[in-house]
Parts: structure tokens; C-alpha cells; sequence
């Protein structure tokens, strides 16, 4: 029955172009560069986080070549800089890291540039600083793999998704497809912290 | 747990190693190593001066210890006073053995060999083998065949050091296990590569295969990682 | 004719900064110190240009002196060439320090050859400058006449030296006892051409008029700037882009024009009462497309405070750099165009040195195997490669308390404590000793990838030579 209840993976990842979605969780960031993929990809974020991304590890999953950064100093400016991008339409995806929750009317502006310019917006949230106005959230977080050795295993779950029903899986990153491997569906335990927030 | 360095390259092999082999003996005994061969790449010639080094310790090792500070002096006359007192010397200071031996570089296998004479006939074979291969070749070359190997290294310990892919090796060893059987033995050394467990493993899998028992090596470039600078200046030179 | 400014370096500087006392000028050639210009003063004491300045302090202890700067004093002869155009439009430069003049047909407008000349030694005086001048019929004439005669005469007299020859040559000519052009012209061709190669001839030819030598005048850079003055002053953007537009489109099709694009444009706005705001845009490629540049502008356009009115405005292109023209078809072609625009328009917003991209780097050192860089200002690189597994972010490293050359079976690591289910290594990278890195005063590291059982996959290492342990990364 639980199951039954999941939506098809391959209908809600790759992210839906045109749409604003939201990662949260320790894995957020390896989720940002899977859905940035191999296209050209803008990350915005603010000019004090030290944390980098690594572009020599990121070879395996998305090209580096392809990925600009915007530094910004205030979150205004990173909220200006992810629209006028996402309006833009030159990129296909544009990755925004936020620290404080977006009010509807800001989360609203993003969603309507992205749809203006069909590309798809990612926003990196701290854990449970949602918008309501987010088309999907994803909470990611890395696991534990028994059995093999230097795994990408990874728990996706998604809390949030206006236009469907969410679900969680295990999924892995395939380096030789490029893609993410579904290993297994999760079953939700009703009321966990799965639950839509 | 006592240890023995088997695979020791001196700066004797030129561009290569970057240590003398008397600095490579001291570390040796410091480090409290029950052996140490210097194995320089197809030649003998740092075994001579690793040996009259280990000559040198063992003399000092041997005699007796005398601190001046014993010594007692009359203020006065500035005369020695007394009898200067020789210190006990301390137990269990053990130098180690020295084990001759060279690194075979053959033309037509990937897989190097260490030889190591275990006894005065043997030593005479590989000195032999070494005049060969240099007849053979121009000078600061050295051209040696498995086919030498297989015919002149009777009483030597032989130990592989396999090439990054082990599938090349699988082969020679067999040849020569056949020849030797329990003298041929699978050095592994650690490559620091961050995949050592796996490599270490596979060499396993190959020492099971080919019944050349697995023995660890160090694979030793210098006797002290100050000397890292001069290898990687000598790497330059070597590559280019 | 033929204007030379024998002290053309040291008159520059002292116009600017005057000294009474011998002054030089020195470059350094060759690892010596030596004088490339002397004033008047210090050449009477017996100084000489080429002298090396510790010879001349010891001839002279109270000679002043400043290192020489050529590219300013090429500026300054520019600057020169283009005054010297109100005596003719055909204006040349005559190697570093001299002029020449095509002043056929002009000196009437002057009152004759005379009154001219004496304009310009006026002129010359007043502002400082040495100046001796050469009239002749050829520029070889005028050369020689203003290098080694009185301004006007015959050649005759003059020195070999005069017709701009090497010197060794002049040495040679001299052996042979031919010391003046005139003994030059009395001797037999053939022999000299075979002695001395065609060059003699050519100069001694140029400077009689039996060859021609023209003169080939300096090109005017081109300039990018274009003004608008409005009747009644203007306040509403609307009125100010499409003034701006008005100014655009000159300038774009004279950047067309002379095959460049602009990188850096200011836009200067003059209100009515007499203040001025500028808007500046770098652009992130180099453009001169109107249609693309104008909406570019919008942005700093919103922030001006027109005040009572702008009077006039001014659009100028100060950084310019060569765009050749390219053939457009191609949709590969518009699509970094695209990119470009909105790089500009993102970096009038936070700076463009802010957006940045990566660029590979060749090192085995982790933060040092990648560049960060504006992407404006470089392009997008590929060439990159990793031969063992890195991880996604790389941060400073992080210090945990841990023993021992294995990784810890459990640490704690910002604030949560981890237990190890997994490590691979030691993968071991030895600093780069001929670079000077704080960071790496540790010494080797040994690299570790620690699988957690909480799940994090940290990038963790073990400095052996100063025992420690720190997570620098983590993996996907």
C-alpha cells in the first residue's frame, strides 16, 4: 500500500524546468550539482561562506566549466541576482544558498522569473526555513552503505510537492550513466519526519 | 615486532635515490631495524660503502664509553685527579645485518626484481649476471633478459616489485617460481595513493596465485623525509 | 624641415618639476646604471649621454638625477607631434626625440620660411624646451640641418654623421678620410656601394633629393566619445534612455568602424546646476551592438537624481578592445552573447569581479588544483581531470581530536560526535616546498575518506609530522 503511494521517481527528478524548488540537509549542496547536471548552471551564494564547492570533485557528477558563481554580500542582492538569472533564460539552472526563510511575496517573485525564463531555481535552505511558495522540497541526507565501498548512497526524501504526493528513496549517483540510480523506494512512516512541514 | 628493509635504493642508482648509503645504515640502526639491504638498481657498488659504514658502528658500538665529564680535576693544580671512569655499556644495542643485494631492471619485463645472494656462490652469480648484462650494453646501461634470471640466479632470494598493473606480473613470476621454487617472493610496497588496501589485496590474491609468498618493502628512496626535497629535484632531472 | 628636441626627456621632466643645477636622467641597460639625458648644465660640466652614473657622480658630486621613463616620453613627443600640426598637417615622428615637417606650401601662412622658424623657437622657449631645427629640401636635409648645422645651408660642410648613418660605418668612412658629405659626393659610387653596402648611398642619395623619402604622418587615435546638449533640460528616465539611445548609436557605428568594442562605458549626466553624476558599465565581453548595450544601462540609469534637469549628457568608451567584425548565423553564436549580457547585468548589480568561474590549475596540492576567476575576464576552460576521488566542498581544515596515524573510530566533528564505518587511504600529498604555503607548514599529509555510520563521508587527514587530525572536505 505504501508503495502504491509513491510518485514515480523519474517524473519528479530531473527538478521541473520553469519552477523554484527547495534542498535542505547535509547533503543539499551534492543534491545541487545533480540537478544542475551537465548544463550551464549559476551558483549564487554569500561572499563570507568559506565552505567552497570543489570543482575537481564535483568532475563526476556535472562539468565545472559550465558553472558560474555569483558572490553577493547581502541576501538581498543574492535574491535580485537569482532573478534576474532565472529570467534570463541563458542558463538552465540556477542554484541560490539562503540562510533566512523567503517571505511569500519574495518566493513568489522568484517562481514567476523562473517561469518566465523556463529555468529551473534550487534554493539551498537551512533545515525547516521553507517557502511556502516552492514547488518541491527535498530533504538530503548521505547514508551509510554496508555493503559497497567509496558509495554515493544517499536517502532523498521529498516533503514537499504541490503537484503530486511525496515519498523517499535511496538512490545512488551512477558515474558511468550520469545520472542518479534509484537503489530502493523508502515506505513512510506515517507522522515521522517525513511528514510535510 | 622487529623488521627488515629489504628494498633500499641508495644514491648509487643514479637520478634516483637521495640518500648515501651510509646515512641509509644509521637511520637503520636508529630506527632499531634488524636488517637492511641496499639493492640499487642493477649494480653493487653502494653495498661496499653501506658495509665499511656498519663497520665504523659496530667499532664504536663495541668499544667502551668514555664521558669527559668523569673526569675529575684539582681546582689548583689543573691536574687530573683520580681515574676517569669508563661507562657500562648499555644493553641490547643490536646493529643491523646487513644484507647485500642489487635491483634487477630487465629489458622485457615489467616486473623488477630483487636479488638477494644468501650465500659467497651466489654472490659470485650475481656478480656474474651484473658483468653480463653490462658487456652486453654501452656504458651506464645494463641489459638483462628473464631468460638470465631463469639460467644464472640459483641461491638468491628473489623478490618481484610488480609494475601499477598487476596482470603483467603474473606471468614472469610464474616462469621463475618454476625455476626457484621457494626463493621467488611478491614484494608489495605501499603506494600512498589513498588505494593502498585495495592494491595490497590484489597483491595478495597474486601471491596466492602464484605461490610466491606476499613480503612487505618499503621501497625506500631516502633515510630521512628532509631529504625530500633532493628526490624531488632528482625526479626532475630523471623525467625532464 | 625637421624639429629635434636634443633633450627632449630631461625638458620633460624638469618642465613639470625646474631644478638649477646639472640634472640626468639614467636607465638601466644591462645591469648599469647610465644616463640617457642630460640638461644644459650638466653638459657643460663634461657629462655625456651612454656615461655610466657612477662615472658621472664621480665627475660631478651634485648631479640630480631620476630614472627615466621612455613610455612617457614617447607620450610627450605624441603630445608634440600633435601641436606641431598648426604649422602643417603633415606631421611625422623622427625616431625618439625629433619630429619632421612636410611643410611645403604652409610656411607662406606664416610669412615665410623665417617668420615660421622664429614662431617656433619662440614657442619652444616659452615652454622650456630645447629645440633645434633643420630646413632642407629633402627630410634627409632637414635631419642633417637640425642634427649638425645651423638650421639652414648646404650640406657640403657637414659631417658624415649627418646622413643618419650606423655608427660603425661612420668610423669606417672616417679611416678613409671621408669626413664631410662633400668628400662623400666626390667619391666613386661603385667602390663605396661595395664597401659599405647600398645603405650609404640611399642616405647621401635622400639627403640630395635624388630619392624620394616621404613622410608618413602619425594617425590621430581614434576617440570614443560622443555629446548631446538639450534646448530644455530633461528629467524623466524615459527622456534619458532614449537621449542615451541618440548617443548610442554614433558611437557604436564609429567603434564598427574602427573594428572595436567597447569594455568600460561612462555615461556622464551635466544638470542644470552645473553638477554631474556619471554611470559606469563594464561590460563582460567586448560589445558595440546599441540594441544590447542600451537596456544594460537601465539599471544605473534608475539610481541618478536628475535634480532640476540635465543639460547635457556625454557617452564615452573608456576601456576599448579590438572585436573584429565576425560573420553572425549561427545559434551557438548568440548563445554566449546571452550568457555575456546577463554576466553585465548580474555584475552591475554586485560587482563584476564577483562572478566568477573555475579554471583548472596544474598542482596535486587540493586548494591549489583549481582558480577562482572573474568570469568576465577569462574563459571557461576544460582540461579537467582527478585521478582519485575528491570530494564535493572543500572547507579550511577543521581540527578533531584524534591519535595515532589510523583515522579515529569516533570524533566529533562540529558538534556531532561520528563513529568511523569506513575508512579508504592513505592517499598522501607532500607539499610544494618551492612555494612558500603557511598552510602547509605541517608537512605531509596522509588522506583519508572516512565513511561515517551517521552517514556523512568526510575527507579527513593526518599530518605525521606534526601529529594531528583534521577534515578539510566532504564527499558526496
Amino acid at each position: 500500500m505504501i508503495r502504491a503511494m509513491l510518485p514515480d521517481f523519474a517524473t519528479i527528478f530531473p527538478l521541473r524546468p520553469g519552477r523554484v524548488h527547495e534542498a535542505c540537509g547535509p547533503g543539499a549542496a551534492a543534491f545541487a550539482v545533480m540537478a544542475a547536471g551537465q548544463g550551464r548552471a549559476l551558483w549564487i551564494r554569500p561572499a563570507w561562506q568559506k565552505e567552497g564547492l570543489y570543482p575537481v570533485g564535483i568532475l563526476s557528477v556535472c562539468e565545472p566549466a559550465q558553472m558560474l558563481i555569483a558572490r553577493t554580500q547581502q541576501e538581498v542582492d543574492s535574491l535580485a541576482v537569482a532573478e534576474e538569472a532565472l529570467r534570463d533564460g541563458a542558463l538552465s539552472c540556477v542554484l541560490i544558498e539562503i540562510t533566512r526563510p523567503l517571505d511569500l511575496r519574495e518566493g513568489r517573485r522568484l517562481q514567476l522569473a523562473a517561469k518566465a525564463g523556463g529555468t529551473t531555481g534550487l534554493c539551498l535552505i537551512p533545515e525547516g526555513m521553507g517557502s511556502n511558495a516552492a514547488e518541491t522540497r527535498w530533504r538530503v541526507r548521505p547514508e551509510f552503505d554496508d555493503e559497497r565501498e567509496d558509495s554515493t548512497l544517499m536517502r532523498w526524501e521529498i516533503i514537499k510537492n504541490k503537484s503530486g504526493t511525496i515519498g523517499a528513496w535511496n538512490v545512488r549517483w551512477s558515474q558511468e550513466a550520469r545520472r542518479v540510480h534509484v537503489v530502493s523506494p523508502v515506505g513512510l512512516r506515517p507522522g515521522s519526519e517525513g511528514a510535510p512541514g | 615486532m622487529s623488521y627488515a628493509e629489504l628494498c633500499v635504493t641508495s644514491n648509487f642508482t643514479f637520478l634516483t635515490g637521495a640518500s648515501h648509503p651510509e646515512e641509509l645504515v644509521l637511520r637503520a640502526a636508529e630506527l632499531g631495524l634488524s636488517a637492511i639491504a641496499i639493492t640499487d638498481r642493477n649494480t653493487l657498488a653502494g653495498v661496499v660503502r653501506a658495509y665499511s659504514a656498519l663497520k665504523t658502528l659496530r667499532a664504536e658500538a663495541e668499544g667502551d664509553l668514555r664521558i669527559r665529564s668523569t673526569h675529575q680535576i684539582d681546582p689548583c693544580s689543573r691536574q687530573e685527579t683520580g681515574e676517569p671512569r669508563d661507562l657500562a655499556r648499555p644493553e641490547g644495542v643490536v646493529l643491523p645485518r646487513l644484507i647485500v643485494g642489487t635491483r634487477l631492471v630487465l629489458r622485457d619485463c615489467a616486473v623488477e626484481w630483487l636479488a638477494l645472494p644468501t650465500d659467497r656462490a651466489a654472490y659470485q652469480r650475481l656478480s656474474r649476471l651484473l658483468t653480463l648484462g653490462k658487456r652486453r650494453a654501452g656504458k651506464a646501461e645494463c641489459h638483462l633478459d628473464l631468460a638470465d634470471l631463469e639460467r644464472g640466479c640459483q641461491g638468491m632470494l628473489l623478490i618481484a616489485l610488480p609494475p601499477p598493473d598487476l596482470a603483467q606480473a603474473r606471468a614472469p613470476i610464474q616462469r621463475l617460481v618454476r625455476c626457484y621454487p621457494g626463493a621467488v617472493f611478491l614484494g608489495a610496497a605501499p603506494r600512498y595513493d589513498g588505494s593502498d588496501q585495495g592494491w595490497f589485496n590484489a597483491c595478495a590474491q597474486l601471491a596466492l596465485r602464484t605461490s610466491a609468498p606476499m613480503v612487505a618493502v618499503g621501497d625506500v628512496l631516502m633515510h630521512h623525509g628532509a631529504r625530500r626535497q633532493l628526490a624531488d629535484v632528482l625526479t626532475c632531472l630523471r623525467a625532464g | 624641415m625637421c624639429m629635434w628636441f636634443p633633450r627632449l626627456a630631461c625638458d620633460r621632466v624638469l618642465k613639470a618639476r625646474p631644478v638649477e643645477a646639472p640634472f640626468a636622467l639614467t636607465l638601466t641597460d644591462k645591469n648599469a646604471e647610465r644616463i640617457y639625458c642630460l640638461n644644459a648644465q650638466a653638459e657643460t660640466l663634461g657629462l655625456h649621454r651612454g656615461m655610466s652614473f657612477a662615472d658621472a657622480r664621480a665627475f660631478c658630486p651634485n648631479l640630480l638625477s631620476q630614472p627615466a621613463r621612455p613610455d612617457l616620453d614617447a607620450r610627450f613627443l605624441g603630445a608634440l607631434r600633435r601641436w606641431a600640426t598648426r604649422y602643417c598637417p603633415w606631421v611625422g615622428r623622427e625616431g625618439e626625440d625629433g619630429l619632421v615637417l612636410d611643410v611645403t606650401g604652409s610656411t607662406h601662412l606664416w610669412g615665410g620660411e623665417a617668420a615660421m622658424l622664429d614662431d617656433m623657437r619662440a614657442r619652444a622657449e616659452r615652454s622650456g624646451l630645447t629645440l633645434r631645427l633643420g630646413l632642407g629640401d629633402t627630410r634627409g636635409a632637414a635631419w642633417a640641418l637640425a642634427h649638425y648645422g645651423q638650421t639652414t645651408g648646404v650640406l657640403d660642410a657637414l659631417p658624415v654623421a649627418a646622413l643618419r648613418l650606423e655608427a660603425e660605418v661612420v668610423t669606417g668612412l672616417q679611416r678613409l678620410g671621408l669626413r664631410s658629405i662633400g668628400d662623400l659626393k666626390a667619391t666613386a659610387r661603385a667602390p663605396l656601394a661595395r664597401r659599405f653596402g647600398p645603405g650609404v648611398l640611399l642616405r647621401l642619395d635622400q639627403a640630395l633629393g635624388d630619392v624620394p623619402e616621404a613622410i608618413s604622418p602619425g594617425a590621430e587615435p581614434p576617440h570614443y566619445g560622443v555629446r548631446l546638449s538639450f534646448p530644455d533640460p530633461i528629467g524623466l528616465l524615459p527622456d534619458v534612455m532614449s537621449a542615451t539611445e541618440r548617443l548610442l548609436a554614433p558611437l557604436c557605428d564609429k567603434l564598427k568602424a574602427q573594428g572595436a568594442g567597447a569594455r568600460t562605458l561612462v555615461l556622464t549626466l551635466r544638470r542644470v546646476d552645473q553638477g554631474s553624476q556619471q554611470v559606469e558599465l563594464r561590460l563582460a565581453s567586448a560589445m558595440r551592438d546599441a540594441g544590447r548595450i542600451l537596456p544594460l544601462f537601465e539599471r544605473g540609469l534608475g539610481d541618478i537624481d536628475a535634480g532640476y534637469g540635465i543639460d547635457v549628457m556625454r557617452l564615452e568608451a573608456t576601456v576599448v578592445e579590438a572585436l573584429p567584425v565576425q560573420q553572425i548565423g549561427l545559434s551557438a553564436q548568440v548563445q554566449p552573447d546571452q550568457l555575456n549580457d546577463l554576466i553585465t547585468r548580474i555584475g552591475t548589480r554586485i560587482g563584476l569581479e564577483n562572478v566568477q568561474r573555475f579554471l583548472p590549475a596544474d598542482s596535486h596540492i587540493p586548494e591549489r588544483s583549481f582558480i577562482v576567476a572573474p568570469a568576465a575576464f577569462s574563459a571557461a576552460e576544460s582540461g579537467w581531470h582527478s585521478h582519485r576521488p575528491r570530494p564535493l566542498r572543500l572547507f579550511p581544515p577543521e581540527a578533531i581530536s584524534a591519535e595515532g596515524a589510523r583515522p579515529p573510530e569516533r570524533f566529533r566533528w562540529r558538534r556531532m560526535s561520528l563513529t568511523t564505518g569506513r575508512a579508504t587511504g592513505p592517499e598522501r600529498i607532500a607539499p610544494e616546498w618551492w612555494l612558500e604555503d603557511d598552510s602547509w607548514r605541517s608537512g605531509l599529509r596522509d588522506y583519508w575518506k572516512v565513511e561515517t555510520r551517521e552517514g556523512r563521508r568526510l575527507w579527513l587527514f593526518y599530518t605525521p609530522q606534526n601529529p594531528g587530525w583534521f577534515v578539510q572536505g566532504e564527499f558526496i
